[in-house]
């Protein structure tokens, strides 16, 4: 007999797998079903989709000042094992583009993006079921500028 | 037969997929059946709200209340909170920062008004009418407070509670 592996490829969903009464049954069956539950493990749950907008005014040497939060972050409670975070970033209209952003997975740098936004895989094993936080974090050029940005972050179980 | 556990229901992936000559056995039913019960019970991600951290905001243009309604299916759930909220040390602030209260279907279930020390938790919810009704709110504060921060909310099913 051979493994599933959920993770190992794009997967694909038959929706051909009804029985009728008078079908017969058989392996090629049970393995469609089979292949249907690992497809299913691809799903991604999200941990964070925000629009986050700072204003930021020019300061003394290096340090701006801003007028928002720079930071947008989440609580989510994971279990343990490996988990595959998917970690979207996009300008919005306004953003000046000046700055370094960060995103970080349990305190641990998981990518960093700036004015052409990201799109990142960051691989995180927890040791348990625990609460695991996730930020967002812009740091702005010593200049007046407004950056706008939407981040869109998931993740999924690696089996 | 026994039923399927949510609470304990695992997902199998070896020796999963059969070979012509194979014998199908009650072992390869039953992870079967579990690893369907396995994707039953992971987290749904129902709603999250972002109220910016910003320095005009003061009560009287709060953004809360925010109310939103999110479709939810039947039974009893577990119930996952985050609220999040931070600045750094250049930020232009003056007064008071806090989270909102978290009410689901009339009823209060998070105190987040005075206090700006982020918080997650969770508890049993029992949903009617595949829906739940959720409110942000902040009563009786002053008008120079700030009330904002990230704030969002998933669902598990509860073990054995497996409604159509």
């Amino acid at each position: 007999m051979a493994d599933l592996t959920p993770n190992g490829s794009t997967g694909t969903f038959e929706p051909a797998c009804w029985m009728n009464p008078e079908d017969t049954f058989n392996h090629a069956d049970l393995n469609t079903l089979a292949e249907n539950t690992a497809f299913f493990v691809q799903e991604y749950s999200e941990v964070m989709s925000a629009y986050h907008k700072v204003g930021i005014m020019a300061g003394a040497p290096n340090r701006p000042n801003y007028l928002d939060g720079d930071t947008v972050s989440s609580y989510t409670f994971l279990a343990g094992g490996t988990h595959q975070f998917l970690i979207y970033t996009s300008q919005g209209h306004y953003s000046g583009g000046k700055y370094i952003g960060s995103v970080t997975i349990d305190g641990t740098l998981a990518c960093t993006f700036g004015a052409a936004g990201t799109s990142s895989f960051f691989t995180f094993v927890n040791t348990g079921p625990r609460w695991v936080q996730t930020t967002a974090q812009v740091v702005s050029f010593d200049i007046t500028q407004t950056i706008d940005n939407y981040y869109s972050i998931s993740y999924r179980r690696m089996l | 037969m026994g039923d399927i556990n949510l609470a304990t229901a695992s997902f199998t992936s070896v020796g999963m997929i059969l070979a012509g000559t194979e014998t199908l056995t009650s072992a390869y039913g039953s992870n079967l059946a579990n690893n369907v019960g396995w994707l039953l019970s992971r987290p749904i991600s129902l709603w999250s709200c972002n109220i910016p951290i910003r320095y005009e905001d003061t009560k009287l243009g709060s953004s809360v209340p925010i109310e939103a309604t999110i479709p939810l299916q039947t039974g009893t759930w577990t119930l996952y909170y985050s609220m999040t909220g931070s600045y750094n040390a250049k930020y232009i602030h003056y007064g008071d920062y806090y989270f909102p209260n978290i009410s689901l279907d009339g009823s209060l279930v998070v105190t987040g008004v005075g206090t700006w020390v982020s918080m997650a938790g969770s508890f049993t919810w029992p949903v009617d009418g595949h829906k739940i009704e959720i409110e942000l709110s902040a009563d009786d504060v002053a008008d120079t407070d700030h009330i904002c921060g990230y704030i969002s909310i998933y669902g598990v099913r509860n073990a054995g509670d497996i409604h159509t």
